[in-house]
């Protein structure tokens, strides 16, 4: 299948966009087609490749290669089959990504040991994103795709890029903020990947990217250095979630202390996107009885003064259009 | 392997999963067919066709070990003579022979921590000139001092050993012999434990 202007005019919006904004880098050329390797299995001549990002895992030497499946669609025109046809084809495109000497050698950066998964990125352009996709994509758990035992493919649809695009445009508004809480430039800024038990972050310094675990996930974490003033940092967390419960919050708190986060001249700020209307009382309660729930006299320790300095705010809902022009999802 | 790379109508071939500088991994596809008979219980034979493909994954690196198989079958004799001939007959493959407490101390240098062997199997155990024995030892705690006790200065053949490794919140059964191979069971840390075995196998 050929590629189209439409999706090269897509994957550059979001390439400077979205993933930029999440240290993603783009690799080799865009919208290119390579032959496919095994043509009698895949009935295909050529795979396509969109756009190739690239980041570096922190707790692997590994840097992770994405091939990346673009589609745009109209809220009513996404089914099962084609959803299916689209997963089927990016199986095959990173099937052959692992093998082929066209591709590696266009994408893979010589040095480096690469990872390659995939990523179909499904964006919705009429605006209405479809809350029924989650569902599609469950429906979808049985099929069988062809890819290598530890190979990974990722489904990002249009309430996940919606999520993900707030966040990035949160981020953008906090650097240019004249006051409050305002964000350094991102040489000062990286996503924050603790030392694990099972993990070790092995890359602090290189690994500066959100990978596509913390994307994927309900917290995305963004840590920063002042660059006037080096000893301080600051946290934002963005979490995924409606804040209804107060389970929540204080799931956030333990997980800032158990990363050892409450330290002087750290502050800590709290971001969600489509809070319940409840999140902020619930936010305060929860600072409340989980300081009393420390220790008795617990109030008057450092930890209670940090654990009371942590900031919450819901995130302004914006939506971007990358596109108004449908690209076709047919696989005949 | 891209020769003779497996496809529906041939009976056994290649299929390349990964390919990187220093190493490759694909699998061998054997398709059998045959003819199972079957008798009902009045003694008419019923005859029908039977088809299995059998697979056999394997890494082959450029430097030592060479060629790990995963999760083989019994037999392995024709993937071996495929692969020899795909090398154009340019490299030669010998079983290897490990000191299998060495490589589990090699694991647990990894990993930090004391690991418990929980279970060594002896064999050759020497107890007179024309006598041997094979000794399983098994226990709650690390049975290594336990074996020094029984084998003392005869000679003997470690033969295999078990032990359970936790990392983090999850945790495996190793089971590691001396013909080179490795079972593990508990799959969540297998992507952290595979490494480490691949390593401690090469420090030996």
């Amino acid at each position: 299948m050929a590629e189209t202007g439409n999706i090269a005019t897509m994957a550059e919006m979001l390439s400077s966009e979205l993933f930029s904004e999440f240290f993603w880098e783009r690799t080799g050329p865009m919208n290119h087609n390579w032959a496919c390797v095994n043509p009698d299995v895949h009935e295909v001549k050529t795979h396509p490749s969109d756009v190739v990002f690239y980041y570096d895992e922190p707790y692997t030497q590994q840097r992770t290669f994405l091939q990346c499946d673009l589609k745009s669609y109209a809220r009513s025109s996404i089914v099962l089959p084609k959803l299916k046809g689209a997963l089927e084809s990016l199986a095959k495109q990173v099937a052959c990504a692992e093998v082929s000497e066209e591709w590696q050698d266009l994408y893979v950066h010589k040095g480096q040991t690469p990872a390659i998964a995939g990523l179909l990125f499904i964006y919705n352009h009429d605006g209405e994103y479809d809350k029924d996709f989650n569902e599609n994509l469950r429906a979808l758990q049985s099929v069988k795709l062809d890819i290598p035992r530890g190979s990974k493919i990722v489904v990002l649809g249009p309430e996940d890029i919606y999520w993900l695009d707030n966040v990035r445009y949160e981020i953008v508004q906090m650097r240019g903020r004249r006051s409050g809480s305002k964000l350094p430039a991102p040489q000062h800024c990286k996503y924050y990947y603790p030392q694990l038990a099972r993990k070790k972050n092995l890359q602090m310094d290189k690994a500066k990217s959100a990978t596509l675990e913390m994307l994927t996930s309900k917290l995305i974490v963004l840590e920063f250095v002042h660059p006037e003033s080096p000893g301080k940092r600051g946290l934002v967390l963005f979490y995924r979630g409606k804040g209804e419960s107060s389970d929540e919050f204080t799931y956030l708190f333990d997980y800032l202390r158990h990363y050892q986060v409450f330290e002087k001249d750290v502050s800590v700020e709290i971001k969600m996107l489509d809070a319940s209307a409840y999140a902020m009382p619930k936010f305060r309660k929860t600072v409340q009885t989980y300081i009393e729930g420390l220790a008795a006299g617990a109030e008057d320790t450092s930890l209670a003064q940090r654990v009371s300095e942590i900031q919450f705010s819901s995130i302004a809902q914006v939506r971007t259009r990358f596109s108004q022009i449908e690209i076709g999802m047919d696989y005949e | 392997m891209r020769q003779n790379s497996f496809k529906l109508e041939n009976r056994s071939g290649f299929l390349l999963d990964r390919i990187r500088d220093d190493f490759l991994e694909a699998r061998y596809i054997e398709r059998f067919e045959f003819q199972e008979t079957v008798s009902d219980p009045f003694g008419k034979e019923v005859t029908f066709e039977r088809l299995e493909y059998r697979q056999t994954a394997f890494r082959a690196t450029a430097t030592w070990p060479g060629l790990e198989l995963i999760d083989p079958s019994r037999s392995v004799q024709q993937l071996l003579s495929e692969l020899i001939e795909a090398s154009d007959f340019s490299v030669s493959l010998a079983p290897l022979s490990v000191d299998v407490l060495k490589w589990a101390e090699g694991i647990q240098q990894t990993f930090g921590g004391m690991l418990t062997i929980s279970s060594i199997q002896v064999g050759g155990l020497k107890l007179e000139d024309s006598a041997t024995a094979k000794v399983v030892i098994k226990g709650d705690k690390d049975v290594r001092e336990a074996c020094q006790k029984i084998t003392g200065n005869r000679p003997h053949i470690l033969e295999k050993l078990q032990f359970r490794i936790a990392i983090g919140s999850a945790s495996a059964t190793v089971l590691l012999a001396n013909n080179a191979t490795a079972k593990i069971e508990g799959g969540e840390v297998e992507e952290e434990l595979l490494p480490a075995i691949r390593k401690a196998m090469i420090g030996i």
